[in-house]
């Protein structure tokens, strides 16, 4: 069963991927953020969360094609993203990564429209201010890539603790993040984006273990040949699991954290 | 197999009962079996009627391409607020509106009119029958007990062939407590002695009414020593009506009502209790008493329903109806513990085969059963005759039990020339393979049948399909090189040729090219399969031969079957005309027709001059050049008739007149059997090389001869004893339409074809992504998709 990890290029030739790949409609490429996805749908998939009678919670879910695979599971799905006024300002709308509707999360056609409506619902969320209506009311969380552009390192760790709020008992929150793998001392740290260093990884599992949740991180990082490749900007290469972000070489990371 | 389950249960009332519960735990463990099959979800909108319901289930069917769809809990109407169910009474699933798809229902019970006294009035009746309607034609229906089965069978007419007894399962947390612990539950609840626990409802159903009556009177008799705890989500109303009653039965303070008790404390309350009553009037699953024996607490209960059923010899069973029943039961049950503990361990033991893997299996071998898979089927035309379907046409109707069936043709044909038509509707739907196109998204398999002829040439386009649709061909010949040749190089078009050289070749197909296109290298020594069977799931060969090979090649699923053969159906009235042997010239037979008519010259100088010869030909370019001068050269002109293009009729009332046939094709020409086995099939006594594709014909239906130096002379011997003999003939032609019904028939070449489509669907998916990775020097690494 999948447990906190960096991204690895084993992990692309493995069956669980390829599932995966087919589930999203994803082209196969060596790319982290198609890892990330994979990887999101794998834990929950392993843990028995893709199915009715379950209930998830996206953070940033942009136009991310995991609402609409799960929800094509039976599931039923809370999908948040920052409000439109907020987004604009931040940049995502322009990149064209912000949902401005229902119908966006489903864009590819991965769940039938009329199951999508009935199980999928759209809100405006602060990932910083999450809402005390969402405490206990579900099976899993997740999020892809977004909470390093809370603000600060510590906004990352308090999303982190906060998010498990949320879970019932017996859920599981599944999040990616940056991972910064030239120092565990110095790091990038912008109101826009963080790069999580392995002690900051630490001290938010610390947390997250005193609180009784379990966390298990793995942080093996792989030496395959696209591993050794570090994109960099407009980071347009077809490989794309390491990228140079400021002076640091960086990649994702998968958190599994569950609440028993 | 795409699955539909109705969720209209999730969205109601219904999802807080046992219905809700049953069909959510049927539903999980269904989807924890491992299958490949796709599950999809639908919500009825009933709020905007019929006709938006209509619409919307069939656009869902459709996007889906939903093979079954499973009505979870068809009574869903009865489960809205009477308000809602009175302005939806109209809006309800039409088992025409599911097209092709599947529908199968869960039936709980029929307890309305098991008692129709207390449940049916007159606005309610109508409705209810016509969901027993709707239940009554779906193709498969899942009952939760047999006593259900047989009440709906009793009471509705419901075919119980239909019906597949599925029973329910438990959850799992269900229990006994662990030894040595001690239930804290019943202190929680107020309970103060040992006691009886019943959970019950407020419906009259459950009988509460007369067991606390029968309660109170066995308490009596066991010195009060215990009290009746009755446990569901009571209103303060009902509660209050219960512990009056007890008062004025002289039972104060022996009742304990608890009102809702999460699971984990109910488990606690079955553990702790001395006794499980349950006397209820009927039920459709006994849910609780299977709860209650998986505790390991001693049950007693109705000797009617599915209670008795479920309960058999692991519970005391008692009359509900009879307050004094209940009473005698309570009190052997609490004063005899041996017998309390002797259906305890057996209500343990027999609880565990309610469980929902068993219910899942079982509703999945449902689904099996009734699902109909689409299949595309091209069908080539008869191989002699252009007018009508090759035999491959004929065979599918014997699939339709297991699929619903398009067929594609090169051109529409009137199929029953000459025959009495009849009025009967046929299941198949035939289409010009131009539509496929258009059509082909609703395939989950697709059946070509290909070989060295003209008439496959239209199907080989559609090969292609393979890779993305499960494919199986019916491989007619042995080989398909000359399949390749007309419809690359005689069309000029060498580089796809080369294509097909390349695919079976690699590195090798220049030099295959060169030596075929010089003349250094006959067609027939340079087989070529690869790039027509390379996707197929499955591979049906008519030869031994042929199968081996492809199977030294690697094809994975190659089934050898008996090329079916058809009768020609025509009256034999020949019996005054010359004796006449017929040869039928069909595409790439090339029979050797000077060693024929050496023979037929040598036979008439023996003295057999009542003979004559007629030459079949579909069309002028069927015969080889050369015949007619032939003819003359040897003087023949009298005896050899030529017939090209006959009629349908002609052509086979010339045949069956015939007295013998010479079916010689050439052995190395790659030629299917089928017009041989046609004239086999037709009784008519047949001489031909024996080979690979006749070796199920006996020696003794046929004449087989083998090609070589002698042949001449063994050709002019079978020809003459044929001619002589007529009793050999008419012995050869007995048995040969003997074989032939019994082994070269429709019915056992569609046997082979189910089998194929059966075997694929177990193979699984293809690989979807493939990718190769090259690193270029240097660079950076890309990435192929091949």
């Amino acid at each position: 069963m999948l447990q906190s990890q960096l991204c690895r290029e084993t992990d692309f030739t493995q069956p669980w991927f390829l599932n995966a790949c087919v589930k999203l409609n994803e082209q196969m490429r060596f790319h982290r953020k198609l890892w990330e996805w994979c990887y999101i749908y794998e834990a929950l998939r392993q843990r028995g969360k893709l199915m009715p009678f379950r209930r998830g919670l996206g953070f940033g879910v942009g136009k991310e094609p995991l609402t609409a695979a799960f929800a094509s599971h039976g599931v039923e799905v809370v999908a948040t993203d920052l409000d439109v006024a907020r987004a604009k300002e931040q940049g995502w709308v322009d990149t064209n990564q912000h949902a401005v509707s229902l119908a966006d999360l489903n864009e590819r056609g991965l769940c039938d429209p009329h199951q999508f409506q009935q199980l999928v619902t759209y809100e405006s969320a602060d990932m910083n201010n999450i809402s005390p209506s969402y405490a206990g009311q579900f099976d899993f969380t997740w999020s892809s890539c977004s909470f390093e552009h809370l603000g600060s390192i510590e906004h990352g760790k308090r999303f982190i603790v906060n998010q498990m709020e949320c879970l019932r008992p017996g859920g599981v929150a599944v999040h990616t993040t940056e991972y910064n793998l030239t120092s565990n001392e110095d790091t990038l740290e912008a109101p826009v984006l963080v790069i999580f260093r392995n002690r900051d990884i630490e001290a938010m599992v610390a947390e997250l273990r005193g609180r009784g949740y379990r966390v298990t991180v793995n942080y093996t990082a792989g030496t395959g040949p696209f591993e050794s490749y570090v994109d960099l900007p407009p980071y347009s290469n077809p490989v794309h699991l390491r990228l140079l972000l400021g002076q640091y070489v960086s990649t994702s990371i998968g958190l599994i954290i569950e609440k028993l | 197999m795409n699955i539909a389950f109705d969720m209209f249960f999730a969205k109601t009332e219904a999802m807080k009962r046992g219905i809700g519960r049953y069909s959510q735990n049927m539903i999980e463990a269904i989807l924890k079996q491992e299958t490949n099959n796709s599950y999809y979800y639908f919500y009825p909108d009933v709020s905007k009627g019929a006709d938006y319901l209509k619409d919307q289930l069939q656009q869902f069917l459709y996007r889906n391409r939903i093979d079954v769809y499973h009505m979870t809990s068809p009574f869903n109407l009865f489960h809205l607020p009477a308000s809602l169910f009175q302005a939806y009474s109209d809006t309800m699933l039409n088992k025409a509106w599911f097209g092709y798809t599947r529908v199968a229902a869960t039936l709980y019970d029929v307890i309305p009119l098991v008692l129709e006294h207390q449940y049916m009035n007159d606005f309610v009746r109508p409705i209810y029958m016509r969901v027993i309607e709707m239940i009554r034609s779906c193709d498969i229906i899942y009952a939760i007990s047999e006593t259900t089965k047989a009440d709906a069978v009793r009471l509705t007419g419901m075919d119980p062939a239909k019906i597949s007894v599925v029973m329910g399962g438990y959850d799992p947390k269900f229990k006994p407590l662990p030894p040595g612990t001690a239930a804290t539950a019943p202190l929680r609840y107020g309970i103060s002695k040992p006691y009886v626990l019943c959970t019950g409802g407020d419906d009259p159903r459950k009988n509460l009414a007369r067991l606390i009556e029968a309660f109170i009177i066995a308490n009596r008799s066991l010195a009060e020593r215990y009290q009746l705890v009755i446990v569901y989500n009571s209103s303060d109303d009902e509660k209050r009506a219960m512990l009056e009653q007890a008062r004025l039965l002289g039972g104060e303070g022996s009742i304990v009502v608890t009102g809702y008790v999460p699971d984990g404390d109910l488990v606690e309350l079955y553990g702790g209790a001395d006794l499980f009553a349950f006397p209820s009037l009927y039920e459709g699953f006994g849910l609780p008493i299977v709860e209650a024996m998986a505790c390991g607490t001693p049950v007693l209960t109705s000797n009617n329903s599915s209670l008795a059923e479920i309960g058999e010899d692991a519970v005391y069973q008692v009359d509900p109806a009879s307050r004094e029943s209940i009473a005698q039961g309570i009190v052997h049950m609490l004063s005899d513990p041996q017998l309390a503990q002797g259906l305890a361990a057996k209500g343990l033991q027999r609880s565990r085969q309610y469980n929902w893997e068993s219910v899942a299996l079982k509703v999945t071998e449902g689904y099996e059963k009734v699902y109909r898979r689409k299949i595309a089927v091209f069908a080539p035309r008869h191989p002699f005759y252009p007018h009508t379907y090759g035999a491959l046409y004929h065979a599918v109707p014997y699939l339709t039990n297991r699929g619903e069936i398009d067929v594609f043709v090169e051109e529409r044909l009137d199929d029953r020339i000459g025959e009495e038509r009849t009025e009967e509707e046929s299941p198949i739907e035939v289409y010009l393979h131009t539509e496929f196109e258009s059509r082909k998204t609703k395939y989950d398999f697709i059946v070509y049948e290909i070989g060295n002829g003209e008439r496959y040439s239209f199907v080989v386009p559609y090969l292609a399909e393979m890779a993305r649709i499960p494919g199986i061909v019916v491989l007619n010949g042995s080989h398909l090189h000359e399949l390749a040749w007309m419809n690359t190089v005689e069309r000029n078009d060498l580089h796809g040729y080369y294509r097909v050289l390349d695919k079976e070749f690699g590195p090798a197909a220049p030099h295959w090219m060169d030596a075929v296109l010089g003349g250094t290298a006959p067609r027939s020594a340079a087989p070529l399969d690869r790039y027509y069977l390379e996707h197929a799931k499955s591979v049906i060969v008519y030869g031994r031969q042929t199968r081996d090979r492809l199977l030294q090649r690697n094809y994975r699923n190659v089934i050898e079957a008996l090329a079916p053969a058809i009768a020609l159906q025509a009256d034999k009235s020949g019996g005054r005309s010359p004796f006449r042997f017929a040869t039928v010239a069909a595409d790439g037979s090339r029979p050797p027709y000077r060693l024929i008519l050496r023979c037929l010259r040598k036979l008439i100088d023996e003295g057999c001059s009542n003979v004559s010869y007629m030459i079949l030909a579909g069309s002028d370019a069927e015969l080889p050049q050369g015949v007619a001068e032939r003819v003359s050269e040897l003087g023949l002109e009298p005896y050899v008739h030529l017939k090209v293009e006959p009629q349908y009729a002609q052509f086979k009332r010339l045949l069956s007149r015939s007295h013998a046939a010479i079916a010689l094709s050439d052995p190395s020409a790659d030629a299917s059997p089928d017009i041989a086995l046609e004239l086999i099939a037709s009784s008519i006594p047949t001489i031909l090389y024996d080979g690979d594709f006749y070796r199920f014909v006996p020696d003794d239906a046929a004449a087989k001869i083998q090609p070589g130096d002698d042949e001449e002379s063994v050709l002019l011997l079978t020809m003459l004893k044929l001619y002589r003999d007529k009793e050999e003939r008419e012995g050869m032609s007995a048995r040969a339409s003997a074989c032939m019904s019994e082994l070269h028939t429709l019915p056992n070449f569609s046997e082979a074809l189910q089998e194929a489509i059966e075997q694929s669907s177990s193979f699984g998916e293809n690989p979807t992504v493939l990718w190769r990775i090259q690193e270029s020097p240097g660079g950076v690494p890309q990435i192929r998709n091949t």
